[in-house]
């Protein structure tokens, strides 16, 4: 048993050393196909990750009408209160949402002469106990006596998931041409390795070796391809949104990507699996249809 | 120890290479199979390594029944039986160690079976001396004696020669002859495929002559069929 696998494998990376020019363009398709699904993956992992952020982070802003004082305001609020579907209701005061515009500015002087004369609105801040509630809760706030105007996020929320979803689907199929070119190519290159073991193979055959002993050296030049391939690809995925992590956070923060932790290991193993799983498919449809008897 | 019993043998385009054959070849006997390019002669060694499935009729090769068995026992068959080939088939990046202790490697052999078994089957084949040359270093019936020390090497109960003698001059053709004729004197079945009437016809054995696919004679004695 010891004395086979042994066996096996030293062919294996015989003919890998034998065959370098193929087992290069078979690596590289596999590079190809394993890096556009680590795109897919970093994407779709990431839209759910951020749309749960911008979901808790989520919230409708309702003005109450210009000429209500203070009074009036806080008025309105049980007629809000009966809205089904919202979770929290908080009061904002003029000199709140001045106080938030100054706040923003980083305190600049243009607001100093706002503070006798504050043409600021006086609203609430709505959040909802479920985000796709937005659209009618804000219908029905729009209703409301005393709130002129009701500001919407959720289109900034839509934004980006369709922009992540339409990526992550792009990547995908990209990583599916490149898996069937990758097998394709693969299953050439160990076509290449049994012509060119033909001799052998005859004589393995004449002499009572079983098939399997004589597929296992091919199938596993497979498994070489696709783990180099994995390794390959994995690197300047893990690399590449490495930087792009840093960068995000230098420039904005608006929210936070997957940490990098969180991603690799899984990563990792997602890569493995499918460079091996290419790798062996390719050699097998090889091996299946040249060894037939 | 080989069956043969009502084998046809049609091929895809449709030619009749073994026509109701039926012969037995008990343990321990040397036989001649002769007759001409494609009686069906080649034909037989192959239904016999299980390359080919007869169309009706029914084979047997020791323990083997080769139309009822599994495919998996194939290979068992196959260990069973030692092929010599016209072309000696040696792989020429290994040197003659290498080529026998291969055919043993390849079976799942202990390697301390094979390093005492490989000298074993030079010696008998008297190429000792050149178990580290490569085989485009010998001459071409030291090549054969090679392939019949990798027909050896499992231990098989009967060897196949094809043709053993069909590419090498009359004096290099009689050593292989006698070192056939040695193993087939230590109990191993030896089945020979030839053209050659001079080594039939000195060598006395039994002779079964084939031809258009039929079992014309089978014989004792000389190459009866011209």
């Amino acid at each position: 048993m010891f004395n086979s696998v042994r066996y096996y494998t030293s062919q294996a990376f015989h003919n890998v050393f034998r065959n370098k020019l193929m087992v290069f363009i078979s690596i590289s398709t596999l590079m190809f196909c394993l890096l556009l699904l680590g795109l897919a993956i970093v994407f779709g992992v990431n839209l759910r990750y951020i749309s749960s952020q911008l979901e808790s982070q989520f919230e409708l802003y309702a003005f109450v009408k210009l000429d209500y004082n203070e009074q009036q305001a806080i008025a309105v609020e049980p007629k809000i209160r009966q809205i089904d579907g919202i979770q929290t209701i908080k009061f904002a005061t003029k000199e709140d949402a001045l106080d938030s515009l100054k706040d923003m500015y980083d305190n600049s002087d243009a607001f100093s002469g706002l503070d006798e004369d504050n043409p600021l609105q006086y609203s609430y801040k709505i959040t909802l106990t479920n985000i796709r509630d937005a659209g009618r809760v804000e219908q029905e706030l729009k209703k409301v006596d005393g709130i002129s105007d009701v500001v919407n996020r959720t289109d900034i929320l839509n934004g980006i998931t369709s922009f992540t979803s339409i990526a992550g689907n792009v990547s995908l199929i990209g990583m599916l041409v490149f898996a069937f070119i990758a097998v394709f190519i693969i299953s050439n290159t160990i076509k290449l390795a049994l012509m060119s073991r033909r001799r052998e193979i005859e004589i393995m055959k004449s002499v009572g070796a079983t098939n399997w002993f004589i597929r296992s050296p091919f199938i596993i030049e497979g498994v070489i391809v696709g783990f180099l391939g994995a390794v390959l690809s994995f690197i300047p995925t893990y690399f590449g949104y490495r930087a792009v992590l840093n960068w995000w956070t230098n420039f904005f923060g608006i929210f936070r990507f997957v940490p990098l932790s969180d991603i690799s290991t899984g990563l990792l193993f997602v890569f493995l699996a499918s460079g091996i799983l290419i790798g062996s498919l390719g050699s097998v449809m090889s091996v299946r249809k040249y060894l037939r008897t | 120890m080989i069956l043969f019993q009502n084998v046809t043998k049609i091929y895809d385009n449709k030619i009749t290479a073994l026509k109701d054959a039926t012969f037995h070849i008990e343990k321990g006997e040397f036989v001649f199979i002769v007759g001409p390019s494609g009686a069906g002669k080649s034909t037989i060694t192959k239904l016999m390594t299980h390359e080919e499935l007869p169309d009706s009729g029914c084979i047997r090769v020791g323990q083997f029944d080769l139309c009822k068995m599994p495919k998996k026992q194939v290979p068992n068959l196959r260990r069973s039986i030692g092929i010599v080939f016209q072309d000696f088939r040696l792989l020429s990046n290994k040197t003659v160690y290498e080529n026998v202790s291969f055919a043993m490697e390849v079976t799942g052999t202990n390697r301390r079976v094979i390093r005492r078994r490989v000298p074993d089957v030079l010696s008998m084949v008297g190429l000792s001396s050149k178990a580290k040359s490569y085989p485009d270093q010998l001459s071409g019936g030291e090549q054969q004696r090679v392939g019949i020390a990798r027909a050896l090497a499992n231990t098989p109960h009967i060897v196949i020669a094809d043709e053993p003698t069909g590419n090498l001059d009359n004096s290099t053709a009689w050593e292989i002859m006698s070192i056939l004729d040695h193993i087939n004197k230590q109990g191993t079945t030896v089945v020979m495929v030839t053209h050659a009437q001079n080594i039939v016809d000195e060598m006395q054995k039994r002779v079964i002559a084939i031809e258009k696919g039929i079992v014309m004679s089978d014989q004792q004695g000389g190459y009866c069929y011209v």
